[in-house]
């Protein structure tokens, strides 16, 4: 069941009407079956897995929790990652590793035909399998109590706003709020119905619009009149922009949803998106740009791993480790690595600066000297530098991005035609899709807590007109389902 | 522990505050809002955007009006190719883009619903008995303003499954389509280069060579594209011909572009298959335009140009004529010249 379907338009005010109708105590039977239910609309049996993480997770905590030192508690620790890695494992990266090994044998030549499995991936197992493993994880350390109700400890796992696509909660921040009773409060509701148009707004005006575009030029099984071979230098520069703003609006405009669905519900889910185009410099980017997925990343790998040391190489095989995982978790696939590795080597570059070359420009007094580099400048440049490393995640296959890329840099070749700029589309879905930023630039006038007072009313009645009578179909899956 | 008393009647205070203040004035906006949209739309649609084909559709739907309308039917070929004037006062291009099998037989049944004894022209190419020529025949812009009130329309919706519940709601139903509904009325209104000519679409300039060039390059890249068709699609349109044998069913086979026809490998299967139509059907008659045109008659190697359309449609109408097939939409009950033996296959120059 999508957030843009007619079933969630039903299914949603159903959930909050019957929750706030039932006592409290009953509250967690109806969320966690509404959650189920939200979850088997795409396939009864993913419901198995989520069933088979719940319980592992919990039992490992559980046992985890009876004991006092950390050493006893390690085998439980492994065990629980053990299961649900390797379900992870198994569900997204078998036939990536299975042809990655076939690849490798034919570079060293070896003849090696390795099986494709039928492997079926279950939607939002990254998901719910790291919220899992963050529970196993803090209640290891101490950092958090075992949650004794096995009931509402799947509620925390299956919890439908943020099932399928995060934000990937923490278990001191979402459990706490599912055993205590939630009041309807008309702020907070009001809130929560505007960062649903919000979400909805990005996803349905913005991101499905600018879609169009990239799919043309991404388009697969190119015959030469569509996709990377016909696209011209300009074209594909064009969609890289494009294709970074609409992964933005896509995720963020899912995490609006769901935040604002759990708002209606009186519960509060961490913010997963901070204007990340905002952002100066690519440790700001990522400090606004999925924000749970990040935060779970420098927590559980970055920080166990030492983190940010002194040691300039010890940080950036740290922070390139982190990118590349985090590049995997993405994707089963290169494409996703490379830009990941590039982001990291990005990260890499950032501490390289702080760490010498700006300690080695105050040694010489040189700093102040330096002109500054406009906020605007920076801004800009960053968001070129994402916009092009997110071809690789969009493109079919490395070929695919390096052809894109090829042909971005050799602007010689570029012909700036309407019809090269336009693409088949047209100049009225190319205008649309300019208009489409726009709106989005003009969103971003609003206050970022959306506690609009008086004029929330006509912040809804606006967003529902521009999504009404701008919006594009409504029927497209959301992009970060896949990983 | 909370007092169940003080829970409930916030709760409740706050819903009817939520209520109030919020869902109701917005639930009201949004109704008012989208109902004057849905009525503005749906009349602007099927009454005066005479390009979009949607007006095409209520045109077609229309059973009082235009009795002694002839209808062409067909994809983009047919679109580009049949100026109806040049055939008459009574032609009307029905032609809509990506039209295969499908979009034809739905048509068709609208058309031969009614008490009409008018031809029906159906443009005879190598795509026209696929199901779904290119894959995406159905654009459901076309058909949405038809969903609740015809049933015709709604049942090859759901056939197709292309049919939505939102589909049903008054308001609710062009939801993500208005900007593609604008778009088409904008080509309408700023047409500098194309000539927009009741259902047909002309495109005034030719392109220069070199362009041709390349899209004769890319036709054959593109490799063949055999004549194709399913017994179970040919039964479908029989049915449709034998329960209107006043109708007569004209399949014209018109100019193509020497690289589609280099490109088309079977192009006796599909003389093969208009004969035993014809031979089948005492009401079709199947006539095939082989043209030896220049370049200037196309706008690329698919499509005619608006002088090549024009050549042809006045040609077809001389043939026509002389086979005793052609019809002006005056004459009160068309007698037809016997069957013939063979389908009729004619050469025409520039």
């Amino acid at each position: 069941m999508l957030f843009n379907s007619f079933e969630f338009l039903l299914f949603l005010p159903a959930t909050v009407v019957l929750y706030y109708l039932l006592p409290w105590r009953l509250r967690w039977i109806l969320l966690l079956f509404a959650s189920y239910l939200f979850y088997a609309s795409w396939d009864p049996k993913y419901l198995l897995l989520i069933l088979v993480t719940t319980a592992t997770t919990w039992y490992a905590g559980g046992r985890m929790a009876a004991l006092k030192d950390k050493e006893s508690r390690k085998p439980w620790l492994l065990g629980s990652l053990f299961v649900n890695l390797g379900l992870l494992i198994y569900f997204k990266y078998t036939n990536f590793a299975l042809d990655t090994f076939e690849q490798i044998s034919a570079f060293i030549g070896l003849s090696v035909h390795a099986p494709e499995l039928k492997v079926f991936l279950p939607v939002g197992i990254s998901f719910y399998t790291f919220q899992s493993l963050s529970y196993s994880i803090d209640i290891y350390y101490g950092r958090t109590r075992h949650e004794k109700h096995f009931g509402l400890y799947a509620l925390f796992v299956a919890y439908f706003p943020q099932l399928v696509m995060g934000p990937i909660e923490r278990s001191n921040n979402l459990l706490p709020q599912l055993k205590r009773e939630q009041f309807l409060r008309y702020e907070q509701a009001v809130q929560g119905l505007c960062k649903i148009g919000q979400g909805f707004f990005k996803k349905l005006v913005v991101a499905d619009r600018l879609k169009l575009y990239v799919d043309e030029v991404h388009f697969l099984g190119d015959s030469g009149v569509s996709g990377p071979l016909a696209a011209d230098g300009v074209a594909a520069l064009i969609s890289a922009f494009f294709f970074a703003i609409q992964m933005y609006c896509d995720f963020s405009g899912y995490s609006d949803i769901a935040i604002g669905t759990s708002r209606l519900m009186g519960v509060e889910l961490m913010e997963n998106f901070k204007k990340p185009f905002l952002a100066r410099n690519i440790s700001d980017f990522w400090v606004r740009w999925h924000i749970s997925l990040t935060t779970w990343f420098m927590d559980y790998v970055f920080v166990p791993m030492g983190g940010y040391t002194p040691n300039l190489f010890r940080t950036s095989v740290n922070l390139l480790i982190v990118a590349m995982v985090t590049g995997i978790w993405h994707g089963a696939s290169w494409t996703f690595i490379i830009a990941f590795g590039f982001m990291g080597v990005l990260m890499v570059s950032r501490v390289l600066y702080i760490m010498k070359v700006e300690k080695w420009l105050k040694a010489k007094n040189l700093d102040s000297k330096l002109p500054s580099v406009p906020t605007w400048v920076q801004i800009l440049a960053l968001f070129v530098t994402f916009s092009l490393s997110t071809t690789y995640i969009r493109a079919n296959s490395i070929q695919s991005a390096h052809i894109l890329l090829g042909k971005i840099f050799q602007p010689g070749n570029w012909i700036l035609t309407t019809q090269n700029i336009v693409l088949k589309n047209g100049q009225f879905e190319f205008g649309m899709c300019l208009f489409s930023i726009f709106l989005l630039f003009l969103s971003y006038l609003v206050p970022f807590n959306l506690k609009l007072g008086r004029y929330s009313l006509a912040y809804l009645m606006g967003i529902f007109l521009v999504i009404y009578l701008f919006g594009y179909d409504g029927s497209t899956d959301f992009f970060y389902f896949q990983f | 522990m909370t007092d169940p008393q003080t829970s409930s009647t916030s709760n409740s205070s706050h819903f009817r505050l939520l209520v109030r203040k919020i869902l109701l004035p917005l639930g009201a906006f949004i109704v008012v809002v989208s109902l004057i949209a849905d009525f503005v739309f749906t009349k602007v649609l099927t009454e005066y955007a005479e390009l979009s084909n949607s007006y095409k559709l209520a045109r077609l739907e229309d059973e009082t009006r235009l009795l002694n309308e002839i209808p062409i039917f067909g994809p983009s070929i047919s679109r580009n190719a049949y100026y109806p004037d040049s055939l008459g006062a009574n032609y009307y291009n029905y032609s809509m883009e990506n039209a295969g099998f499908i979009i034809n037989e739905l048509l068709l049944k609208l058309e031969s619903d009614k008490d009409k004894t008018t031809p029906i022209i159906i443009d005879f190419h190598f795509r026209v008995m696929e199901m779904d020529s290119q894959g995406s025949s159905i654009n459901i812009r076309t058909y949405l303003p038809f969903v609740t009130k015809d049933e015709r329309v709604r049942d090859f919706l759901k056939d197709n499954d292309r049919y939505r519940p939102h589909q049903s709601i008054p308001g609710g139903r062009y939801f993500g389509v208005y900007s593609s509904y604008v778009k088409d009325y904008l080509a309408e209104v700023y047409q500098p280069r194309k000539l927009y000519h009741k259902g047909g679409v002309f495109n005034k300039e030719a392109p220069p060579p070199e362009q041709m060039a390349r899209y004769i390059e890319k036709r054959r890249k593109d490799g063949p594209r055999p004549f194709t068709y399913a017994p179970d699609l040919e039964a479908r349109l029989e049915e449709i011909i034998r329960a209107n044998p006043d109708r007569l069913f004209l399949f014209i086979g018109s100019p193509r572009h020497f690289s589609i026809q280099e490109m088309l490998p079977n192009y006796d299967e599909m003389k093969g298959w208009g004969k035993r139509i014809q031979e089948r059907n005492d009401n079709v008659r199947v006539i095939l335009f082989e043209a030896d045109y220049p370049d200037r008659y196309f706008k690329d190697t698919g499509h005619l140009s608006l002088e090549g359309a024009r050549r042809f449609s006045g040609q077809l109408r001389r043939h026509l004529e002389q086979l005793g097939l052609y019809y002006t939409g005056e004459e009160s009950a068309p007698v037809w010249p016997a069957k013939p033996a063979d389908i009729a296959v004619i050469q025409l120059s520039e």
